[in-house]
């Protein structure tokens, strides 16, 4: 009579059934296992706020100066075309509302349409040099004069873009 | 009247083109070229009649020159050609 050692597919029975002693030890296995993955879940928030603060390299941007209309596209000045650039450091150190020597500009610029926040007094100023006989063409810086917004327009007052200030 | 046909007829008037590119229609554009055409005549206000002459242009001579007495007797308050209807003496 052969034994199973010698039976042709007796290399398929490779698990052997477990005996009624080894049931207890893999349940407690499989639930010391749970408990060890839910405890480093539940650590792991505590110990990323324990860490040290990083120091970095990159600056903060400080916030612009003046009110950002959200209504508006914004660019920064110093992405801003360079005659534009020109116009707009003039007009951020100037006392008075006179425009650049041989620039037109200084008008009371009165926002019939609303484009610009209402309840501000603006003016308007070319970008470019007046020259005898040409007319001003359509770019323009338009100054909120109380609180020193700056908006560019290459329409002719169509649509406009807020400078912002570094 | 739209006010886009109003503003282009002021455009036409005070040729608007002279002095800045003008968007049609954009009040505060007509407002900065009615500024500079204002200064550039060197008066406090600009003549109407040219205004109307615009408007009117569809209408014969004869019918503009009709109109136009009438603007000059009951609407306008300083006329350009007759600075004194009445013909008093200065």
């Amino acid at each position: 009579m052969a034994s199973a050692d010698h039976h042709p597919h007796a290399h398929m029975l490779t698990l052997p059934k477990p005996s009624s002693h080894q049931l207890p030890g893999a349940l407690i296995l499989c639930l010391l296992t749970l408990l060890l993955f839910t405890s480093l879940r539940t650590c792991a928030p505590a110990q990323i706020t324990q860490l040290p603060a990083v120091k970095t390299t990159v600056p903060i941007p400080k916030p612009p100066r003046g009110n950002i209309d959200p209504a508006l596209p914004v660019l920064a000045l110093a992405q801003s075309p360079p005659h534009v650039q020109r116009v707009v450091q003039h007009l951020r150190t100037i006392k008075s509302w006179n425009p650049l020597a041989g620039f037109r500009g200084g008008r009371t610029f009165r926002n019939l349409e609303g484009v610009l926040p209402k309840r501000a007094v603006y003016r308007e100023y070319d970008v470019l040099p007046n020259l005898a006989g040409v007319p001003r063409g359509a770019e323009r810086i338009v100054v909120d004069a109380t609180r020193r917004n700056f908006y560019y327009t290459s329409d002719h007052y169509t649509t406009f873009t807020q400078i912002l200030l570094p | 009247m739209t006010k886009t046909e109003f503003l282009t007829a002021l455009a036409e008037a005070y040729d608007f083109a002279k002095y800045a590119d003008y968007t049609a229609g954009n009040l505060d554009s007509a407002d900065e070229c009615l500024a500079d055409a204002r200064a550039a005549a060197g008066t406090d206000k600009l003549d109407i009649r040219r205004l109307f002459e615009v408007l009117l242009k569809d209408a014969t001579r004869t019918e503009r020159a009709g109109i136009m007495v009438l603007l000059d007797d009951y609407l306008l308050e300083d006329s350009t050609t007759d600075p004194d209807p009445e013909g008093r003496p200065a």
